[in-house]
């Protein structure tokens, strides 16, 4: 038997065991891309890299065997470094997006290839609840947002980017005009109350957010009517007032309660909110810098200065947003700091570190060629951008909406939540800009077979596709192609991935560690922290 | 159309047939791909679906297993070729030489552009190869198996025309037939691959009609390397009672003179000419004292002496004298005596405590002691047992293993029975690259002769011991000698290294105990045997004992095949032993161990050759390419030329290799093509320590090493290279030509400009369009009145 030590734990184990297998025994987790139980390991991505202290060397625990005396540690410095190069430089070649370009270009960061799919699968609803997870007031932007998402659409590479700003208002209106327009559940009174000064995009999305959390919200307004800038600054035939009441009417619904008419540091001061409120969220819009609870708060030039994660201002249970932290025009983006805020509120009054809302990992792909925007348009319609027939102010049908979303390149990634990449890459805090030195790889997609989309720059290849479709006997299986920088995963002698794949799909779908392999009809939503 | 399927019907059950006939001769075992593959493509050029199909079909081998092999070494085709193909050798000594404005000038004669590699004809097909190892004839150009030496960029066309005229038939070895009862003395034609790319066969050729045009009576022989490589042809003429004389760098005109100056004609005789008196002045004498003495060449030519003085003859033990094929020759020169000394006055033990005590290291880089390995064979308990010769060298100016099996295949394959009796292996493998084609036939050759001569086979010698051996031939992949890499090879797959341990003396070949040597090291054992492991130790140093064998070339004045004791120090080799540095030049760095290994400043000259100095001076003994570079040479452009070779050669496993070696290629060719960025140093140097450290297997771990040891020595002119200035203006994209005042208008330079970028104006001063410029170098060479500038 074979003595050894890791992470100063002693144990005994069979001689021939692997240190990633002698660590399980003491569940010690290593993270590992290429190494599947079962199979051979491979050796190849080097990410379970562990430090041999005495021989200062890094071994490949996958692989390497213990031997006596050895002293073993799996988390250390030098070994987070090391992993954090393997991933740099795996991600250096990753050509994808974890999450769509226009998601990402979205302030409020709206899951809007999921509202897409949704829409067109006639799923209107589903795709409702997806919008409002990310934004309070959705008929009223999809008629005022300048759409910063359109401008991040791959679409436009080949053609005209899609109407998302159209489509979002589409499913907003069909809900908004119903019979029973959706309502959030709240949970259950938390017995904190938050103080919202204004009744502006961020106040109002703040007060949205935090209901659903049980959290009390108290909105105090200068104003008679709330809507801040949305109604006293937008012209009626742009905004029709009335859907702005109607929207506003469902956050009413959810038990907020308005003071309008008051005005902070004439009616009511600071220092009563912060005494009466568990948490006050400063949202009134551009701040007067005459008033007195300026003296206490820490401005700058551009407003209240802000944690800009977190939205903490120096105040201690204090948060700011909107136009107050800095001029903005962007509707969306001040409903988007209403949406942030809340989240750091809601972890400050359940007593949790204030991190401010959770961002992961992003692999970017950036500009499209034309030719690889064909490769995208494998998977879309190739019908040219749909105009409502109404006109842009009446907005879409039902059929123009599902027309419209069926050119989406669905350019986010299938296994957003469940890529072993990505979760390494957010636990060691990888950077996929580090070691660009040189043009990126071209982009292509395989759709071939009935269910598998294949991404060959997703592949980090690990071979456990090769492996599975060689010990299940597939017929052509999978093979890699060419060598060193060039090498690829491919079905051999040229034949399609539905030949290649016929028994262990599925299987393999399973075993890739990113979504280089991946169902073309699944994607995965992650559970969103804030609401 | 009927008839038209007709044909197509036609043709796939004749290439069926033709299938079916190679897997009938090269058998059906999924180990069986390699060869079958070569065999496919030597019949159709290149590798058509369908007969992978049909392969498939019929054999054990699964449509992944091929396409993932063919796809891998990259010898094989996928797509048709062109009638002939030229292969530009873009080893080292060629890339130093010039081979990258070669293979522009034949592409511009042939014109082929764009991403072709056929000329519009479909005549030729171009393509840039490995190391061919003539590496003193660089640069060296191969079509159809010719080899074509010193090739320039203004000689191409000569080049094709002497090739389509002459169309000379494939070099095919036979034993030479000369053996009349009063045949007096012997004529020596040297005919490594060296020689016979200078043109030793025509030489040959033109002495056996001599032979018969004169009616003189002597034997031809054929012997191996004799390691002048920079004198080559060698012709040898020995006649009893008189001074042997070598004639070096000998045509064919010269061939029937040199004959009648040593012989008397039977038929009448012809007149010397004057010319060919003028040559003869020159010739080089040999005195030694007849056929059987240990030290070849005791010359009076100063410049032999020197060359040969300091070598020290284990490995190439009779170089120059001993014909490769003769069997009873090398017995007669104590050949199979350390055969019949192990098995019949050792025990395997013995055996492996000789090897120990020599102290002797695998000579295919790394070092580790043979006598520890073996023994560590030795001990395993497996009952199958392998063993492997690594005939695989790859490295770019690297020829000794090469010149080792060509010149030496009965030491070869007697250091491996020797071996494979110390460990108990029954069975065992040439594994030798795809490349070397002489390497493979005179093996080949020499294991049949050995079977024949019960020296392989059931029962050696009586003596109860057997050995079957085999050859496997490469395919084209420097990763292959690495030994779990050969052997994944071996056993028919892609040659993609695994982790060790195990190493292959516990699970190799088939999961049994393998023992791989380098054939270096199998050549060096005979000699250890026979002396005493005393006698081998007594050369070296303290830690590496011996004698090495180098391929020592580049800017050196007697470049060449040389075995030198261990200790010895790189000036005394490049100085003494290469004549120093050619046209006067200064000496700027040698660039020892090729692609694994680093470039050792003229500073640093005195380190010892030796496995732990080199590594104290961040290079590396390697397999033993010498490559010595002169102040012309740009020390990134050599840092990238080996890391795009390594680049090429890495198989894709490991992310460190893969990947890491991509970004400093980048980062290289940004530098040489003036794009370079402040803190791309920096990051070169990083990338290259984690890429050492963190690879798999010994390719990526050695990668690093050209660039990290020059970024040690030579950081002033990388840091002009960030800057955009190459200083010794190599860097193509860094550089201008242009004329000075100097110019007579002579016109030459006009005429030979390959692109037209020098309008021609007699008797004015010329101009050169810059954007027309390929920076060939080719006005420069030609210039009589050094008009041209290089900025």
């Amino acid at each position: 038997m074979i003595n050894l030590k890791i992470n100063n734990m002693q144990l005994t184990v069979a001689p021939g065991t692997t240190l990633l297998q002698a660590a399980q025994q003491l569940n010690i987790e290593i993270p590992t891309l290429c190494y599947m139980a079962d199979y051979e390991p491979y050796t190849s991505c080097m990410l379970c890299v562990v430090q041999d202290i005495k021989s200062d060397q890094l071994l490949p625990a996958c692989s390497a065997r213990v031997v006596n005396g050895m002293v073993i540690e799996t988390e250390n410095e030098k070994v987070r470094q090391a992993r954090k190069d393997t991933l740099d430089l795996l991600l250096s070649e990753h050509l994808g997006n974890c999450e769509a370009p226009c998601m990402r270009a979205c302030p409020a960061y709206m899951d809007i290839p999921l509202m897409i799919r949704y829409i067109k699968e006639r799923k209107f609803n589903e795709a409702l609840i997806t919008v409002k997870k990310s934004i309070a007031l959705p008929a009223v932007l999809g008629r005022i947002c300048p759409a910063p998402c359109e401008r991040g659409c791959n679409r436009k590479y080949l053609d005209h980017t899609l109407n998302i700003c159209l489509l979002k208002r589409f499913v907003a209106d069909v809900d908004l005009y119903s019979d029973k327009p959706y309502l959030p559940v709240c949970k259950k009174d938390s017995g904190k109350k938050v103080a919202i000064v204004g009744a502006g995009p961020t106040g109002l999305a703040a007060a949205y957010f935090l209901r659903q959390k049980g959290h009390s919200c108290y909105i105090y307004d200068s104003n008679r009517e709330p809507g801040g800038l949305m109604r006293y600054a937008i012209p009626d035939e742009k905004l029709d007032k009335n859907v702005l009441d109607t929207e506003i009417q469902l956050i009413r619904k959810l038990s907020v309660k308005f003071h309008m008419n008051m005005t902070l540091g004439k009616d009511i001061s600071l220092a009563e909110l912060r005494q009466n409120y568990n948490a006050v969220i400063l949202a009134m819009g551009t701040i007067n810098r005459d008033s007195d609870f300026v003296k206490d708060i820490k401005v700058f030039s551009r407003g209240i200065l802000v944690n800009s994660r977190t939205f903490e201002t120096n105040l201690p249970g204090v948060f700011a947003g909107g136009n107050a932290i800095a001029e903005g025009r962007m509707a969306i983006r001040s409903l988007a700091h209403g949406r942030f805020i809340a989240h750091s509120v809601d972890q400050l009054l359940t007593n949790l570190p204030i991190t401010g809302f959770p961002r992961r990992f992003n692999s970017v792909l950036g500009r499209l060629t034309v030719d690889e925007g064909e490769e995208y348009a494998k998977q879309a319609d190739k019908s040219a951008t749909i105009s409502p027939q109404k006109g842009i102010m009446q907005g879409y049908l039902a059929s123009e909406a599902v027309e419209e979303s069926k050119r989406c390149f669905r350019c986010d990634c299938r296994k957003q939540v469940s890529c072993k990449l990505r979760e390494y890459a957010d636990r060691y805090h990888a950077s996929q800009l580090r070691f660009k030195t040189g043009e990126r790889k071209k982009f292509s997609l395989v759709v071939q077979h009935e269910s598998v989309l294949y991404e060959p720059g997703k592949c980090i290849k690990c071979g456990l596709c090769v492996q599975i479709t060689e010990k299940a006997g597939e017929k052509f299986g999978l093979t890699f192609i060419d060598r060193g920088f060039d090498i690829r995963v491919a079905v051999p002698l040229n034949e399609n991935l539905q030949k290649g794949l016929e028994k262990v799909a599925r299987q393999c779908v399973e075993a890739c560690p990113t979504a280089a392999l991946a169902l073309n009809n699944h994607f995965e939503v992650l559970e969103d922290v804030a609401t | 159309m009927a008839k038209k399927i007709g044909k197509k019907e036609l043709a796939r059950k004749s290439l069926n047939a033709e299938v079916d006939r190679i897997v009938a001769q090269t058998g059906t075992g999924s180990e069986s791909v390699i060869p079958i593959l070569h065999a496919i493509q030597k019949r159709y050029n290149f590798l058509p679906r369908s007969a992978l199909q049909r392969v498939c079909e019929i054999t054990d081998i699964t449509p992944a297993a091929i396409s993932g092999v063919s796809t891998f070494y990259s010898q094989f085709r996928h797509t048709p070729v062109g009638e002939h193909i030229i292969q530009i050798c873009t080893g080292t000594a060629c890339h130093v030489k010039g081979a990258e404005l070669v293979y522009e000038a034949f592409r511009r004669e042939l014109r082929i552009s764009g991403e072709q590699d056929t000329d519009p004809e479909h005549c030729f097909t171009i393509q840039r190869v490995a190391c061919l190892g003539c590496c003193t004839l660089a640069p060296v150009v191969q079509i159809d198996g010719i080899t074509y030496g010193n090739a320039a960029p203004r000689g191409v066309a000569h080049i094709l025309q002497d090739f389509l005229t002459s169309k000379p038939a494939k070099q095919e070895e036979q034993l030479l037939e000369h053996a009349f009862s009063d045949n007096i003395g012997e004529i020596r034609v040297g005919l490594g691959s060296c020689c016979v790319a200078s043109g030793s066969a025509k030489v040959r050729q033109a002495l056996e009609n001599a032979l018969i045009e004169t009616g003189i009576h002597t034997s031809i022989k054929r012997v191996g390397c004799v390691g002048m490589c920079h004198r080559v042809p060698l012709l040898e003429v020995l006649v009893p009672d008189k001074d042997p004389v070598l004639y070096d760098k000998v045509q064919p005109n010269h061939v029937k003179d040199i004959l009648l100056r040593h012989f008397k004609a039977k038929s009448i005789p012809k007149r010397i000419t004057n010319s060919t008196l003028r040559f003869l002045e020159n010739i080089m004498y040999s005195n030694n004292l007849g056929n059987y003495t240990r030290h070849p060449l005791h010359t009076r030519d100063p410049q032999i002496t020197v060359f040969l003085d300091r070598q020290q003859h284990i490995a190439t033990e009779y170089a120059g004298f001993i014909d490769p094929l003769d069997m009873e020759e090398y017995k007669m020169r104590s050949g199979f005596k350390a055969l019949q000394q192990a098995l019949f006055d050792y025990s395997p033990q013995e055996v492996i405590e000789q090897v120990n005590s020599s102290g002797l290291r695998g000579r295919g880089g790394a070092g580790f002691p043979a006598g520890v390995k073996w023994s560590l064979a030795r001990s395993a308990k497996d009952k199958i047992k392998y063993i492997i010769c690594n005939g695989d060298e790859g490295d770019p100016g690297a020829f000794m293993d090469r010149m080792i099996l060509e010149s030496y295949p009965f030491r070869v394959i007697e250091g491996m029975i020797i071996a494979a009796y110390a460990i108990g292996a029954h069975e065992g493998y040439f594994y030798i690259r795809a490349e070397y084609s002489l390497a493979v036939q005179r093996i080949r050759n020499a294991l049949e002769q050995c079977e024949q001569a019960a020296m392989l086979g059931d029962n050696i010698l009586n003596s109860g011991f057997s050995l079957h051996l085999k050859i496997l031939e490469g395919a084209g992949a420097f990763v292959c000698g690495e030994e779990t890499a050969l052997i994944a090879s071996i056993e028919g797959k892609r040659g993609m290294p695994r982790y060790r341990p195990p190493y292959p003396v516990e699970k190799g070949l088939w999961g049994h105990t393998t023992l791989v040597n380098n054939c270096e090291t199998f050549a060096t054992v005979p000699w250890i045997l026979r002396n005493g492991a005393l006698a081998f130790a007594k050369f070296g140093t303290e830690k590496s004992k011996g004698t090495k064998v180098f391929s020592l070339a580049g800017k050196v004045l007697r470049g060449g095949l040389i075995e030198v004791p261990m200790g010895i120090t790189i000036r005394e080799i490049v100085e003494e032993i290469g004549g120093g540095i050619e046209g006067g030049k200064r000496f700027k760095a040698v660039q020892i161990g090729g692609p694994s290994g680093g470039c050792v400043p003229a500073e640093l000259a005195h380190t010892k050759v030796d496995f732990e100095d080199l590594l104290n001076v961040s290079a590396m003994m390697g397999s033993g390419g010498l490559l010595v570079l002169d102040e012309t040479d740009c020390m990134v452009d050599i840092a990238r030329y080996f890391l795009s070779f390594t680049f090429s050669q890495s198989c894709g496993k490991c992310t460190f290799c893969r990947i890491g070696i991509r970004h400093m290629l980048d980062i290289l060719e940004k530098l040489c093509t003036g794009k370079g960025d402040k803190g791309d140093l920096e990051k070169l140097q990083e990338l290259g320590i984690k890429t050492k450290e963190r690879s798999l297997c010994g390719l990526g771990k050695t990668a690093p090493n050209p660039v990290l040891s020059t970024l040690k020595y030579f950081r002033e002119e990388y840091e002009a290279h960030v800057k955009g200035i190459c200083p010794t203006k190599k860097c193509k994209s860094l550089i201008t030509y242009t004329i000075t005042d100097a110019c007579i208008g002579c016109t030459i330079c006009a005429q030979k400009c390959p692109t037209d970028a020098i309008p021609i104006s007699p008797y004015e001063k010329h101009e050169i369009v810059q954007e027309k410029c390929t920076k060939c170098d080719t006005c420069f060479q030609v210039c009589p009145h050094d008009a041209v500038e290089i900025h």
